[in-house]
């Protein structure tokens, strides 16, 4: 008796193999070739709709207008290239399957880009404990040290240098911190921005801004930079 | 405060070229392993929910003919102790000698 069809060209069939899901994914991926209507021009909700029927060839189009916006901001929480590529297609992903979420109320690129924040502060609490038990004290000494010497020697560091200086002294501070001290400092947005992206009071953003930013100072004072 | 928010600000200011030299950087060919991490993320989602579904289907046909075997060997237990009560009942209700009474 046949109790099922094969369920599927790749796969072997057995008598109790699945066929395919009884539910509809939405978002799944099929490979078909664009629609002609759907160009670069096309508005964000009619790709997102698009893409929301299974069409990856949409959603690169989503990816290829969005990605300077998002790697903007990625690479001022990624400590290296190799961190950047792995924050950046996480983001993607993330925005990839929760696209069903998207309630067309507010443009794409808002969603888009609290989603990004989410995904950045994961990564900062993620990357914590990894971050402080990656580097032994022994090390962080000789570093300080280094960092002390050079900043004496040369006040204006170059880029390289000071992004150095900046990530370790940040390091120190806790991933909400770290947050809203990028969000402001490096990325220069408002509080009401900042408020908007992270689901915080504004009250909450100035509060915790101020502080992280004392903190940053009192860190790289520490590391003899600054007065 | 106004040195301390100065030098802060050049800090920050001298490091974002380093951090845009590497958004530069990952921008190349974002796209495309962007697209390549979908393909190989939906494959992998597709092999697990067959799976998934092959392993429901297979716990509900096990479940399904336990229950049924169970049903039956429970039926056949409780038939065999019910004819041996009703045979029971029936030869002690019914008014034939005692044994002792038999030649």
């Amino acid at each position: 008796m046949v109790l099922s069809a094969p369920a599927h060209p790749r796969l072997p069939y057995l008598p109790f193999f699945p066929g395919p899901c009884p539910v509809k994914k939405v978002g799944t991926l099929r490979s078909q070739p664009l629609p002609a209507a759907m160009t670069d021009e096309s508005s964000d909700e009619a790709i997102v709709s698009q893409s929301l029927g299974g069409d990856p060839h949409a959603f690169a189009l989503l990816v290829d207008r969005y990605q300077s916006r998002i790697l903007g901001t990625a690479s001022r929480f990624a400590r290296n290239r190799h961190e950047l590529e792995d924050l950046s297609q996480d983001i993607f992903l993330k925005a990839w399957k929760g696209l069903p979420t998207f309630k067309a109320t507010a443009p794409f690129e808002h969603w888009l880009m609290r989603l990004a924040v989410r995904v950045c502060y994961d990564f900062l609490r993620k990357n914590r404990r990894f971050r402080e038990n990656e580097v032994s004290r022994e090390v962080v000494n000789e570093k300080n040290d280094r960092l002390t010497e050079e900043s004496v020697e040369n006040a204006d560091l170059d880029a390289g240098e000071a992004r150095e200086v900046l990530q370790h002294a940040m390091e120190t501070l806790n991933p909400k911190d770290q947050l809203v001290l990028t969000l402001k400092e490096l990325e220069n947005r408002s509080v009401r921005e900042i408020a908007d992206l992270t689901g915080w009071s504004i009250s909450n953003v100035k509060v915790r801004a101020m502080r992280a930013r004392n903190r940053l100072k009192a860190n790289l004072i520490e590391l003899g930079y600054g007065n | 405060m106004e040195t301390e928010n100065d030098e802060l600000h050049r800090l920050i200011e001298s490091a974002k070229p380093a951090m845009d030299q590497d958004a530069a950087y990952v921008a190349l060919g974002l796209q495309t392993r962007v697209m390549a991490n979908l393909e190989s993320s939906s494959r992998s989602e597709d092999a697990l929910s067959q799976w998934g579904s092959a392993f429901l289907r297979g716990a509900f046909v096990s479940v399904t003919v336990a229950l049924a075997l169970g049903g039956w060997a429970w039926f056949q237990a409780d038939l065999s102790v019910s004819t041996d009560w009703a045979l029971s009942a029936l030869v002690q209700d019914a008014d034939w000698p005692s044994p002792q009474i038999l030649p």
